[in-house]
């Protein structure tokens, strides 16, 4: 499926050559027969569709072939849409002028003049719809803590976020949670609940409230994101405590009631628990030893987490540790692929995994000599056209280690490799899978290391097993026959 | 009720003209600009003359073609023609700016846009349009005369100006690059492998090309004339989807779905051609049909180095030898 998709913008390439090809051609043609160009009157009734389906046919037939004709009917269907060059609209300007000029009144003409101020009028008329119209448009859609004469309304403008608080826990849930920490009381902590509720719609109300003095709506303003600036800081000390993390800034001591909340510092460097978990490299049996001396450290945080809890906000932080720490505890460590990259359980940064120097199995040279390709470990395959000054990197259809390699010419070289890995290119730059000989496979899906490659042409190969088993292709892989 | 014409039905002709004549509003149209009923008849036929190239039409079939002439250009086109003052008058205070237009455009469109050019190319279409040259009969030679009512005179003149203005194009060019003229005299065929090319490649690539040379030739010959012409104004003159559309008078998202089309029945084609066996023709042996892989092969050759001759492959009739069985 991956070399599907890895073929698909190649094969579309292909398809859009291939066509270019053929206009390229198309461009050598030469007239139809003996048929001359139309005049004027045939191009001309052929732009506006006025011929015959037939006759359309037969002169369409012509100018695919005469290029002279297919200019004329380019340069003809552009000069429809000619734009108003700036004397024209200049002109065309004067003109309306001059139809909106006043009418000089006469006797004779009995016809009645325009007075002077209403054209004064006029003349101010439009610009003054537009700010009216601007106006009306601010009015409408102006934020509403911008409103100062606004009834009072039972709709909330601004609601605080829903808080998440186990106002009436189970009596299951208590016994649970009581293993882990006191729990406050359900009056003092559906108390605490309910006044920041009450905080917040407090302050949800105020903004529709009836205007009273702005200094009383300011002091509750303060007050309460006082209040949410200690909520914040309560949150950030118990989240330092439980994650033994780096001391918070200092400023947060100084938080005011005029001061926005601080947020939380920047990311902290990961627990030591995490930290002996992320190599990619380290054996199994080492990280294993790890996790047991990370053990204790895991119950700490278990604990800590326990104690976390009581207010919705370090529910939310428990909850994260303990999912933390039941993924140490439960031994979830995997050895990483060399090409794996990993993030850290925060979501930062990923760790990129170094990949091992590569070392070249396979080296097949062109008969000329100049072109050479070189394949190895993980499916690299690099190619020189300076006979091996310098290479360039050339997409692999396989990850498998490449064994072999057979150079037909500049344009055509076939690779093999472990695992059954047979690739093909012919134009010296894609490569292609080729099917391995489904005769070859001791067991389904299971292929022999082809240790061994020659090929004499595009369509013509004979890949070696490493038990000297010989196969030959002569269709390019579709089909495959064992030697003798 | 059609008003009856004055004129005297002398031949079949003028008779079917003196039936039509009164349903077209002929003698109002003849008496705007001062214009010889008689001259504009003789325009109708020339006219009919020319659409059905001397051949006799069917009754129903002049009336059809006369009512979808533009009879008020016409008559505009024989009053200038006859040399009639006011239809002169008229002609210049509402064509010429048309036509300054056009000129305007088409300059624009070459990257020589110049209002003083704009105006000369437009404005030397005035004389031709009188008459510079005389005829046989002493007689002024009209531009005028060319124009039979089969679109509007407008989009006539313009389309005169455009062939003036591509053929001086094609001229100048000509005589500027010398180089590009010896271009085109050699066309283009298959490069012979000589010394010094590339030795290191598959030696059945030029069977395969040459295989691939005419199976094209029988899809290209197979699609229809208007299927070839748009993949000309796309492939060779190299126009955006939105300008065919504007040629075609289809949306370019129609004209996009037509060239995949093409594309795609061309690709079809070619492939079920090189399937097929390929009988001897010109002194060339018959060779025997290509599998799938040697078919993909071919294509994949064509794509990466085709030095291919297609003169005339679109319009050359292929001989039914070449044509592969239904």
């Amino acid at each position: 499926m991956d070399s599907q998709n890895r073929d698909e913008p190649r094969t579309r390439q292909r398809k859009e050559l291939l066509a270019r090809r053929m206009g390229d051609a198309i461009d050598q043609l030469k007239p139809h027969g003996d048929v001359e160009c139309p005049d004027a009157e045939i191009v001309a009734a052929y732009a506006e569709q006025a011929l015959e389906p037939a006759e359309s046919a037969h002169w369409e037939d012509h100018f695919a072939s005469c290029a002279r004709c297919r200019s004329i009917l380019r340069v003809l269907a552009a000069s429809v849409d000619a734009p108003l060059a700036e004397k024209e609209v200049a002109e065309l300007g004067k003109l309306v002028s001059s139809v909106s000029a006043p009418v000089e009144v006469t006797g004779k003409s009995g016809g009645r003049a325009r007075p002077k101020f209403i054209d004064w009028r006029m003349r101010w008329l439009a610009p003054a719809f537009g700010v009216a119209a601007a106006l009306a448009v601010w009015f409408a859609i102006r934020p509403p803590w911008r409103g100062t004469n606004r009834g009072a309304s039972e709709t909330l403008v601004a609601q605080a976020p829903k808080q998440e608080m186990p106002t009436n826990p189970a009596p299951s849930e208590l016994d649970r949670l009581s293993q882990y920490a006191p729990q406050p009381q359900h009056d003092e902590k559906a108390a605490t609940g309910s006044s920041q509720e009450r905080s917040f719609r407090k302050d949800a109300l105020s903004l529709n409230a009836p205007a009273g003095t702005a200094e009383k709506r300011s002091e509750d303003s303060a007050n309460e994101i006082g209040g949410i600036a200690r909520n914040a800081s309560d949150a950030a000390d118990s989240l330092h405590e439980n994650k033994k993390l780096s001391p918070l800034p200092d400023d947060r001591e100084t938080l005011s009631p005029s001061s926005t909340p601080a947020m939380p510092a920047a990311p902290p460097p990961l627990p030591k628990a995490q930290a002996a978990v992320a190599p990619p490299a380290v054996p199994q049996s080492e990280a294993k030893a790890e996790l047991s001396a990370a053990a204790p450290e895991a119950q700490q945080l278990k604990e800590k987490s326990g104690a976390a809890r009581g207010t919705p906000l370090r529910d939310k932080q428990a909850a994260t540790l303990q999912a933390e720490t039941s993924a140490i505890t439960s031994g979830a460590v995997r050895q990483l692929a060399p090409f794996e990259s990993r993030s850290n359980a925060r979501g930062g940064k990923p760790l990129f995994v170094l990949r091992p120097n590569q070392k070249f199995s396979s080296l097949a040279k062109s008969a000329t000599g100049s072109i050479e390709w070189r394949a190895g470990a993980g499916g690299i395959i690099e190619r020189s056209t300076d006979a091996g000054t310098t290479w360039t990197s050339q997409s692999s259809p396989s990850v498998q280690e490449w064994l072999a390699g057979a150079a037909v010419s500049g344009a055509v070289c076939w690779l093999a490799g472990r695992n059954g890995a047979i690739a093909r290119t012919t134009d010296g730059e894609h490569w292609q899978l080729v099917t391995s000989p489904p005769l070859a496979a001791p067991a389904p899906g299971r292929f022999p290391d082809w240790v061994g490659v020659s090929a004499t042409g595009a369509l013509t190969a004979t890949v070696t097993s490493g038990d000297q088993q010989r196969y030959t292709t002569e269709d390019g892989g579709q089909a495959w026959r064992l030697q003798p | 009720m059609p008003k009856e014409s004055p004129l005297a039905p002398s031949d079949p002709f003028l008779a079917q003209y003196a039936r039509l004549a009164g349903a077209l509003g002929v003698e109002e149209i003849c008496a705007r600009w001062g214009l010889p009923l008689e001259t504009f008849a003789e325009a109708l036929r020339r006219s009919a003359q020319k659409r059905f190239a001397g051949a006799e039409p069917a009754a129903v079939e002049m009336e059809t073609y006369l009512k979808s002439l533009h009879l008020e250009d016409l008559a505009l086109a024989c009053a200038c023609s006859e040399g009639i003052e006011i239809a002169w008058e008229f002609f210049i205070a509402h064509f010429r700016q048309d036509l300054r237009h056009g000129a305007s455009a088409m300059l624009r469109g070459s990257g020589r846009a110049d209002e003083a050019r704009a105006a000369e190319l437009a404005d030397s279409l005035y004389a031709e349009l009188y008459g510079v040259r005389t005829g046989a009969d002493g007689r002024r030679k009209s531009l005028f005369e060319y124009f039979h009512g089969r679109s509007k005179l407008s989009t006539w003149l313009r389309a005169i100006l455009a062939q003036k203005q591509v053929d001086l194009f094609r001229t100048s060019s000509k005589t500027v690059s010398l180089e590009a003229e010896r271009e085109e005299e050699s066309p283009r065929e298959l490069v012979p492998r000589s010394e010094g090319a590339r030795t290191d490649i598959d030696p059945d690539r030029d069977k395969y090309l040459g295989r691939f040379d005419c199976a094209l030739r029988v899809a290209l010959a197979s699609l229809a004339p208007r299927e070839r012409m748009i993949l000309a104004y796309y492939y060779v003159d190299q126009l955006t989807l939105a300008e065919i559309g504007r040629l075609l008078r289809e949306h370019e998202s129609t004209v996009s779905r037509q060239i995949e089309r093409i594309r795609r029945a061309l690709r079809e084609r070619v492939t079920e051609a090189l399937r097929k066996e390929l009988p001897a023709s010109d002194g060339r042996r018959a060779e025997p049909p290509l599998d799938p892989a040697q078919v993909k092969l071919a294509l994949e050759y064509a794509v990466e180095d085709w030095p291919f001759d297609l003169s005339q492959a679109l319009s050359v009739a292929v001989p039914s030898a070449d044509l592969p069985d239904e």
